[in-house]
């Protein structure tokens, strides 16, 4: 039997013994890549904004670390409305309480010497991620809770410029 | 229309953003901790992505303090077993959900960029200096501010999720793990202690074997007749050895002239002890059969303990109908009233639970029944396919019941209800559903 323990972060733990909020937007569907980002995908470089439109456009679902990929902002009048742009798409999207929170767990490798792959980037799971509820070696740390989360699940609303309305 | 005084041109697209209000942000409002008028913030990567990353799903404020105190683990017994979640005192099946949906996780919930109506002063209106900027330029001038540093983050995506949905423990590892091996004599004599030769298991090795809370195993184990507490461990205590036992303690009881209902039990340890038989397995013996403290510590010259008259006479049953079957009940009925101590008197009602007449009138001995409703209704109604609603009841001790449900809800998962000739006078009766 693999027995796999939950315990708190403790650099998690604030003051009041809570655990920090995290936020998640929800996006129905994938962030879809155009094409390749000028400079090579995944740059860090200080111009890692696109100056050009057309490399902005959407992109993948994938992490590229460091990327600016949109604009956030919630309706100054309404908290539980946002709009995201991306590109030239505008999403909009509506902030949703959960009916059951979500307990934000990281996995660490136990065992002296093993890498944490949080740090490391260590190994992704199998899909489906069932391989990682059976793995003896690792232990899950509680890093926060999420109670709400935005969810954009309206068609991308395109934005057009002065020139293009005729 | 919003942008159409704009100053900064190019292929940005214009955002229906309002005008901002005569007059500048106000004084000191950027101090506070609110951010300026345009409130557009840039939504970006973290440099490194936080891998790892897995969402439970819990159903309560009670849950997610049990998993902060560090009560709860996760355990996977072989590949084609489910997956279970225990904290003290539950147990939860995890599954895991996927969805076709990206999540994007950013880790600081509480910002204030989630809440730009916190701190602002009432009146104030919205919009950006002058008109409305492109895109590109509100990207840039946003990522230049400084209130929250560098916008948005987002750590990490995930598309899946960890459900949970509260059991019933399986016990079928406990089971195998107090039931090894057959049920045998030990040496012959039955003497020789009364338990095992085996070391046994502790608590802790057991909720590491065991899909099921600590909790709930415990119970479990002091429910049961057949493991019994010894120092920090738990053993197993064979049918025969508890059967020479009791045959010895039987006849001491009567020697001695103490009363079913009064044991008294240091009196009676002690001299169980004499014949060489442990403390603490007389008195699991007599606590199985009727009452005694659980530990051997609490027992003083005072201690009274007792034992139930009907639980002895199916014990004494049990081991008849082991031995061999019985084609007709009247034989078994005498053999069993030879064999109960004298003064007890034996009952075909205590048969409930235990054995049946199937029919031809043989009597089915049930020395096991399945915990799962499914697998115990099959066996019962395989033996007698239509039974009394109050006769069936009493074949339901020990039955697997999910969280949340009660019996009749099992009863009505697995069986079709009647009243036969359609009066509801008479009994209601119950047969097998087909599924």
């Amino acid at each position: 039997m693999v027995v796999v323990p939950i315990a708190l972060s403790e650099k998690r733990k604030r003051g009041d013994g809570s655990l920090p909020e995290w936020a998640a937007l929800e996006f129905q569907g994938e962030l879809k890549k155009w094409k390749e980002k000028r400079g090579g995908q995944g740059s860090l470089e200080d111009d890692a904004i696109a100056k050009d439109p057309s490399d902005l456009k959407l992109f993948s679902s994938s992490f590229i670390p460091g990327l600016k990929f949109g604009l956030f902002q919630v309706d100054p009048k309404d908290d539980s409305k946002a709009t995201i742009i991306v590109g030239h798409h505008k999403l909009e999207g509506k902030r949703v309480t959960l009916s059951k929170p979500l307990a934000v767990l990281k996995k660490h490798r136990v065992g002296e010497g093993r890498p944490d792959p949080g740090e490391e980037g260590g190994e992704e799971d199998e899909k489906g991620g069932d391989r990682s509820l059976r793995d003896a070696n690792v232990k899950y740390n509680i890093e926060g809770v999420i109670r709400w989360k935005l969810i954009f699940k309206e068609r991308p609303r395109l934005l057009i410029s002065k020139g293009q309305r005729k | 229309m919003a942008g159409d005084d704009e100053g900064t041109a190019g292929p940005g697209s214009v955002l229906p953003m309002k005008r901002k209000a005569e007059g500048a942000p106000q004084e000191g409002e950027e101090a506070a901790g609110v951010r300026p008028k345009d409130e557009s913030l840039t939504l970006s990567f973290e440099e490194q992505e936080t891998k790892g990353i897995k969402l439970l799903e819990i159903g309560s404020d009670e849950m997610l303090r049990c998993l902060q105190e560090g009560g709860a683990v996760i355990k996977a017994s072989e590949p084609d077993e489910k997956v279970v979640l225990c904290t003290v005192d539950k147990t939860f099946a995890v599954r895991v959900v996927e969805t076709s949906n990206s999540v994007f996780l950013v880790e600081d919930g509480d910002s204030k960029c989630f809440k730009p109506a916190e701190g602002r002063a009432e009146g104030d209106a919205v919009g950006s200096p002058g008109g409305t900027p492109g895109p590109m330029t509100q990207m840039a001038s946003a990522s230049a501010r400084s209130s929250p540093p560098g916008g948005l983050k987002v750590c990490t995506i995930v598309s899946e999720n960890w459900e949970i949905e509260e059991i019933a423990p399986d016990f079928k590892m406990l089971d195998e793990l107090l039931g090894a091996g057959d049920d045998g004599d030990l040496g012959g004599s039955g003497q020789a202690g009364g338990e095992d030769p085996i070391v046994g298991h502790t608590l802790e090795e057991l909720v590491d074997m065991v899909q099921g809370s600590e909790s709930e195993i415990l119970e479990e184990l002091q429910r049961r007749g057949d493991a019994m507490q010894v120092g920090d461990r738990w053993v197993r205590v064979t049918e025969a050895s508890a059967s020479a036992l009791i045959d010895v303690l039987v006849s001491k009881v009567s020697e001695n002239g103490w009363g079913w209902g009064e044991l008294p039990l240091e009196r009676v340890l002690a001299c169980m002890e004499e014949e060489e038989f442990r403390r603490e397995t007389t008195l699991h013996v007599i606590r199985v059969l009727g009452t005694a403290p659980m530990f051997l510590g609490s027992v003083t010259e005072g201690t009274v303990g007792s034992i139930v008259e009907k639980k002895l006479c199916v014990h004494y049953a049990r081991k008849l109908l082991r031995k061999k079957a019985y084609s007709k009940l009247e034989p078994f009925m005498e053999e069993w009233s030879n064999t109960v101590p004298v003064g007890m008197e034996v009952s075909a009602e205590m048969l409930e639970g235990l054995a049946l007449q199937d029919d031809s009138g043989a009597v089915v001995f049930f020395d096991k029944l399945p915990r799962d409703p499914k697998g115990r209704f099959d066996l019962l109604f395989r033996v007698r396919p239509r039974w009394k609603a109050a006769e069936l009841r009493a074949w339901l001790e020990g039955l697997t019941i999910s969280p949340g449900k009660q019996v009749d809800d099992v009863l009505e998962d697995h069986l079709h209800s009647y009243h036969p000739q359609g009066s509801a006078d008479n009994p209601l009766m119950y047969v097998r559903k087909i599924i």
